[in-house]
């Protein structure tokens, strides 16, 4: 159809005259490439990729066409890049209905392609992905720091002593990193970084407590959950929180255990309640050393239903070293020292 | 351990006071021989061949070794984990409650 359109006719002339020397596919191909990344840099706006194809744009007449490519859709006009390499302006009320289509079709792409572009940038920034080098860069000076401590330490205790402040000041360097994007995966990385060297003090608290807030429901938290559990309040907030099956089986679990660990009269509702719940929801979730809590937390009920302050002790029917059966209940009316020994 | 319980059991004797141990030795042979040459004067039952594994100390939920459960004389459990000093101020309180005062004090004694 494009040849049949002849003569081809600039419609619009701008800029240069017209020249006649046959251009070759490639340098035309090339042109366009070049064109299209000039675009990019100054105007940080891509054309849509099909728009890269040359095609034919025939004038409103149905008299004239040429064969271009797009190289930007103004408000009322289109700037095109003819075969040899020249620009041509045309306003969009001279084109076929046909090619005002295409530039209207172009317009919503590139809106869409832009809008796409400028999300993908900001969820990228948001999963901190830019800064993933500036980790890299921290994370690569601890090593050779703490290697270089292992060289020079002379026992494992002084090397331990002396790896604790860098732990600390990498911590604090990872931790105001990640400050501004306390969401992103990158983020994630550094708090886990930062408790699982074992951290102390408010690096060890901000990195904890941004885990429960942002990540309670990341199956990466597990191994860490035991060290959360050392604050009752933060625990309480994870298992609140936690909506993924498994982190919230072991916060629910953990949390039962470090409650009937007080040994407190006053929680024992609340335990059982956890335990009943771990046990009817959560008994097939393993904790981070791989054995399910489901046994766990029956094995615990059974204790805080039996064996806490307060409870009349199981009755225990077995036999003494010497092969005598005998009964714990033998001994009532005797205070009792139940003592589990081994000769170890 | 072994003097403090040797020291309670031998000053308690004539009190309505018993010490009885779960032993999670695994070799019952073997851990005969320690009682007698370690002159333990308690009474224990054993945990069975699975030693730390038996059914005692799993019913009881075990997990740390020694652990220590004191029983009023209602088979009550009034007090876990007390050990040494604790665990003399317990009895001293629960034999009291019985109306057994005892002053309770243990001679210095190698352990072995």
């Amino acid at each position: 159809m494009t040849q049949e359109l002849t003569p081809k006719i600039e419609l619009h002339r701008v800029g240069s005259p017209p020249r006649h020397r046959p251009v070759s596919r490639w340098s035309i191909s090339r042109w366009q490439i070049t064109l299209a990344t000039l675009f990019v840099i100054c105007c940080g706006v891509t054309a849509p990729s099909w728009s890269q194809e040359a095609r034919t744009w025939t004038d409103a007449s149905g008299k004239f066409s040429v064969e271009a490519t797009i190289k930007e859709l103004k408000r009322d006009s289109v700037v095109l890049v003819l075969a040899d390499g020249t620009e041509r302006t045309v306003a969009l009320d001279q084109l076929s209905d046909a090619d005002r289509r295409y530039a209207a079709d172009y317009r919503k792409t590139m809106l869409a392609e832009n809008a796409a572009k400028k999300k993908a940038a900001a969820e990228s920034k948001q999963r901190g992905e830019d800064l993933k080098d500036e980790l890299q860069a921290i994370l690569e000076s601890f090593s050779q720091r703490e290697e270089q401590l292992k060289q020079s330490g002379t026992d494992a205790a002084q090397i331990r002593n002396a790896r604790q402040p860098l732990v600390q000041e990498t911590s604090q360097q990872l931790l105001k990193l990640v400050e501004a994007v306390p969401q992103s995966e990158v983020a994630r990385d550094v708090y886990i970084w930062v408790v699982g060297n074992g951290a102390q003090g408010a690096e060890a608290t901000t990195a904890i407590e941004a885990l429960v807030q942002h990540f309670a429901d990341s199956p990466e938290i597990l191994p860490f959950i035991g060290l959360i559990a050392r604050d009752l309040a933060m625990l309480e907030k994870l298992q609140s929180k936690a909506k993924d099956k498994a982190v919230k089986g072991v916060a629910t679990f953990t949390l039962a255990r470090q409650l009937s660990g007080a040994d407190n009269p006053e929680f024992e509702e609340r335990v059982v309640k956890l335990l009943k719940e771990v046990i009817s929801k959560y008994a097939d979730v393993s904790d981070s050393a791989r054995r399910p809590i489901g046994p766990q937390a029956e094995r615990l009920l059974f204790a805080v239903e039996n064996l806490s302050i307060g409870k009349v002790a199981p009755d225990i029917i077995g036999s003494d070293l010497d092969g005598v059966a005998f009964k714990l209940s033998d001994y009532r009316g005797k205070v009792v020292v139940l003592d589990f020994w081994g000769d170890w | 351990m072994y003097p403090h319980e040797r020291s309670l059991v031998k000053q308690l004797s004539d009190k309505p006071f018993a010490l009885i141990g779960i032993n999670s030795d695994r070799e019952l042979e073997q851990i005969r021989a320690t009682v007698k040459e370690k002159n333990l004067n308690w009474r224990s039952f054993w945990n069975g061949p699975e030693g730390t594994g038996g059914p005692i100390s799993a019913q009881w939920n075990v997990t740390g070794w020694p652990t220590i459960y004191i029983l009023d004389e209602q088979g009550v459990i009034r007090y876990k984990n007390a050990r040494g000093a604790d665990m003399d101020r317990a009895l001293t309180k629960l034999l009291g409650e019985m109306g057994h005062p005892v002053e309770i004090a243990h001679e210095a004694e190698g352990d072995q």
